[in-house]
């Protein structure tokens, strides 16, 4: 019914303006403007407090524009750019309260040396919002100055704009190797590789709500892991239809528009898509592809679904941000504790199911970075958001 | 490869999955659905709220001609269910094309003047029975009940299910209660008011509906209307979703309908999206879907009014 249509169209991906190259000079003026006064780091501590929690302020207040920003430059649906947002928040609060009680946090084996000095973030494109503050928060609250290069510039430096007093400087059009290698910086942090994010369904769990919470995490949401759903093999049917009917609602479009839920796709992203999907087939994904447009071209096209894949399989053993999402099956506990712990780089794993004895086994046996019961696992303010 | 849409559903349809008459299946049953996981529930009820229909036109008269028009007062008269009748065959006097509503829901002894009224209309005539609104009589009294309504003319039944058996954990006598009304009905469509806010959450919610499911309902309705919070948007979620695995399980499509608590265009607006998105576009019909409303059709009038006239129309004068 045309009324209610919501088949995703191809969107492009949103023009980058290109960035001004950086001078030499420029790159050491920067340097040198937030290199910390006092080596330890300790003395300004309730000073940086206070500036952190009134950079949190003023980024929920800002909360509106720095989502809309986001999303213009990285396509990111607005709608999860607003909880971004949110989450950026509550880790600038956190590491705010920080800040003054370093002292007491320091162990015996950290030393009397230096503690702070100038560190150069290299950041992607990935999630601009998240990753930057992830990064930034901890060095800001022990004192060190920040040389920020992204690849998503204005959505950094709208963020960098709301930090009055802290020492962080963003250089947009800085190669980020040239920064890495200036002789003023101390330490180089650089965005950590993919790793996977792994979704377990038992038989006994909230599967519309789990649907949901795979679809945001894998699709709308997308993070720099790669998505993996490992589901138990009685309730599997019944699992993939309610996610197949939910990949038919995704919706395409304005990255501004509240209603959206994907990303554009670049073209060079679809082309790996392509190619990743190749790999399963011939690596012998079992059963079946699946991708929202179904029926109306012949060629998968991005969000996909890789019903059938196992864990020797390229696309499950080689991480990569991409939406694709590879369906695996188990049939007990130790199985799928086994099974999402051989998962490369473990970030986060999220366990479905409302069973508790189900739910402390898992739990208890899972090594992963972040791990969350019926929900997604960014969801909780406390985890420890630089895995994530 | 095996596509998408070609992918079976899972479980080739066969029929209700158990036995009404066994208690302690049914309980397995109910008890072995699949839970409700609330946040999650909320959040996606929230977020589909923010979609609206391409068509709004369309969707305005898609919702008008899904509403149940209630009156359901103790003072209500014989000219007040004749004034409900005349708003329900020509909603908006001055507008030939605003479609009529789905049918007019009254106290039983007045099913009969209603059929009357609207004989040779398309507007239905329902009656709520069985002890409306508590549920709490003899099912004998409840059966008399369901066939003074149908006897007037009634071909639509809206009744109550016991709460207190059902939270007692008896589901059985509930499910039984269900059947009997059902027969009773005769030809006439039986809507089960489970009354949401009383079942203790969503999981008690999902599993009230499939018991009304198992027992013959042809529609799962969510509110008497007499108590709040009557129909939310993540209550009707779990409602379609229950009749969307319904259909997967047996091929046959049942009806939802969100009584109660339902005031603006917007809001029945959002309830139209999410019976596509959660059931699917067939069930945007109005055998398949209802409002329960008193006050829902002024400003759906009002709605369409300033869609085709371009302006706000003077409400006072719309009201007569």
């Amino acid at each position: 019914m045309s009324t209610f249509s919501y088949l995703p169209e191809p969107v492009a991906a949103p023009d980058r303006p290109e960035p001004v190259p950086v001078s030499a000079e420029e790159v050491a003026r920067a340097v040198e403007a937030v290199r910390p006064a006092s080596p330890s780091g300790l003395a300004g501590g309730p000073a940086r407090a206070r500036a952190l929690f009134r950079v949190a302020d003023a980024v929920e207040a800002a909360g509106e524009r720095l989502a809309a920003v986001q999303s213009r430059e990285t396509g990111r649906p607005v709608r999860i750019s607003l909880t971004d947002v949110t989450a950026v928040v509550r880790t600038l609060a956190s590491f705010a309260g920080w800040a003054d009680k370093l002292e007491y946090a320091r162990t015996a084996a950290a030393g009397s040396g230096p503690r702070t000095g100038v560190v150069a973030v290299l950041l992607d494109a990935h999630a601009p919002l998240r990753t930057a503050v992830d990064r930034v928060a901890p060095l800001l609250a022990a004192g060190c100055g920040v040389v920020v290069s992204s690849a998503a510039p204005l959505t950094v430096l709208a963020l960098a704009e709301l930090a009055e007093g802290l020492p962080i400087a963003v250089l947009p059009g800085v190669d980020p190797e040239t920064l890495a290698a200036h002789p003023g910086i101390d330490t180089v942090e650089r965005h950590r590789p993919a790793g996977s994010a792994a979704v377990l369904v038992f038989a006994a769990a909230a599967l519309d709500q789990a649907v949901d919470a795979i679809v945001e995490g894998a699709f709308c949401a997308a993070g720099r892991d790669a998505p993996r759903l490992l589901v138990q093999e009685s309730v599997a049917d019944e699992l993939l239809v309610l996610l197949g009917a939910r990949l038919t609602r995704l919706r395409a479009g304005d990255a501004l528009d509240r209603t959206t839920d994907l990303p554009p796709y670049p073209a060079a992203l679809r082309e790996r898509v392509d190619v990743l999907v190749r790999e399963a087939v011939e690596d012998g994904v079992r059963e079946s592809v699946w991708w929202p447009g179904q029926g109306s071209g012949s060629r998968p096209t991005p969000p996909v679904v890789l019903v059938g894949a196992a864990p020797a399989m390229r696309v499950v053993a080689l991480p990569e941000p991409a939406p694709v999402l590879p369906v695996l099956t188990f049939r007990t506990v130790d199985e799928a504790v086994s099974s999402t712990n051989a998962l490369p780089g473990l970030r986060t794993a999220a366990v479905w199911t409302s069973d508790t004895g189900i739910a402390d086994a898992t739990l208890a046996g899972l090594r992963a970075g972040a791990l969350a019961l019926n929900a997604r696992p960014d969801e909780a303010p406390t985890l420890p958001r630089g895995l994530l | 490869m095996t596509s998408l849409r070609e992918r079976p559903a899972a479980g080739v349809p066969t029929g209700p999955p158990v036995d009404l008459r066994d208690p302690h299946a049914l309980t397995r049953f109910l008890h072995g659905l699949p839970g409700v996981e609330p946040a999650g529930l909320d959040r996606a009820a929230a977020l589909l709220a923010a979609r609206r229909p391409a068509d709004r036109l369309r969707a305005i008269d898609l919702a008008i001609s899904m509403v149940d028009l209630t009156t359901l007062e103790g003072a209500d008269t014989p000219g007040r269910v004749a004034a409900l009748c005349a708003r329900a065959r020509r909603p908006d006097p001055g507008r030939a094309d605003v479609p009529a509503v789905a049918a007019v829901c009254v106290y039983p002894d007045l099913a009969g003047h209603a059929a009357a009224l609207l004989r040779g209309s398309s507007v239905r005539v329902a009656a709520v029975a069985t002890a409306f609104p508590s549920g709490r009589s003899s099912r004998a009294v409840k059966l008399a009940d369901t066939a003074l309504a149908v006897d007037g003319g009634a071909t639509e039944i809206d009744m109550v299910i016991d709460r207190g058996a059902f939270l007692a954990g008896r589901y059985a006598d509930v499910g039984a209660e269900i059947a009997a009304v059902r027969r009773a009905c005769g030809p006439a469509h039986l809507k089960v008011i489970l009354e949401t806010a009383e079942l203790g959450g969503y999981t008690g919610v999902r599993r009230a509906a499939w018991l009304a499911l198992l027992a013959g309902a042809d529609v799962v309705k969510t509110s008497t209307g007499k108590i709040s919070p009557a129909a939310t948007l993540p209550v009707v979620h779990v409602l379609l979703q229950a009749v969307r695995d319904w259909y997967r399980l047996t091929g046959e499509r049942r009806g939802v309908k969100a009584a109660g608590g339902i005031r603006t265009t917007a809001e029945a607006l959002a309830y139209l999206v999410a019976v596509a998105e959660i059931a699917g576009p067939e069930w945007l019909h109005p055998s398949l879907f209802r409002f329960g409303a008193s006050s829902l059709l002024a400003d759906l009038l009002v709605a369409r009014r300033e869609i085709v006239d371009g302006q706000v129309p003077d409400r006072a004068a719309m009201a007569g």
